[in-house]
């Protein structure tokens, strides 16, 4: 295990930016092609969609990008995100099984856009209150 | 795993920050190993060994 890494941002940053433009022209060149016209999330095609993603991503990469400084993720740090994605892992798990159980007493119907937007929130949380209860006891 | 990071380190005056730049951890490790909380890698103990300027690792970190 190496001790630690700088990570350096302006790398990070760089690699952002060249995501942004792929899903940029993924867009125009899905467009272009008038692949996936029809409607979705709202927007009149999936390049739309793809072009919208990519300006926003260009947008909150070039303001946080003010805001970052290098960081140091050592050993530790590691260790910690390694736990703090187990208990994710364990959140998931229990909570799929309850979800199952509670689906056979009572059921229900959600869309699938909303529920895993709703999962996909639990499990950050999940992961950002597991890591800040670890950092503080290890 | 009991060590003497902190007896070596105000020994030599240094801070924690400074001992954390020299083997290139964070604050928080250099804390939580001085708290015994955390146990370091044998890489680890071995920059800190070396930073406190002690010949053997034995001599910072023991097993008790």
């Amino acid at each position: 295990m190496v001790v630690s890494k700088k990570i350096v941002s302006k790398k990070i940053i760089f690699s952002k930016y060249i995501f942004a433009l792929v899903i940029i022209l993924s867009g125009l060149i899905l467009n272009f092609f008038k692949i996936g016209m029809n409607e979705m999330f709202s927007y009149s095609s999936v390049g739309n969609y793809l072009i919208y993603c990519g300006i926003l991503l260009t947008f909150i990469v070039s303001i946080t990008s003010f805001f970052k400084r290098d960081k140091i993720i050592d050993e530790r740090a590691e260790k910690i995100g390694y736990k703090a994605t187990a208990y994710v892992w364990w959140i998931l798990f229990l909570g799929g099984f309850l979800l199952i159980i509670f689906d056979g007493i009572y059921h229900f119907q959600v869309s699938l856009g909303l529920f895993v937007s709703y999962t996909i929130c639990l499990l950050l949380i999940v992961y950002v209150i597991a890591y800040k209860i670890l950092e503080r006891i290890m | 795993m009991k060590n003497k990071i902190a007896f070596y380190r105000n020994k030599l005056g240094i801070t924690q920050q400074e001992l954390a730049r020299l083997v290139k951890v964070t604050r928080q490790t250099i804390i939580s190993l001085e708290q015994n909380k955390y146990n370091p890698s044998l890489e680890l103990a071995y920059k800190i060994t070396k930073a406190l300027k002690q010949k053997k690792i034995e001599d910072v970190f023991d097993l008790r």
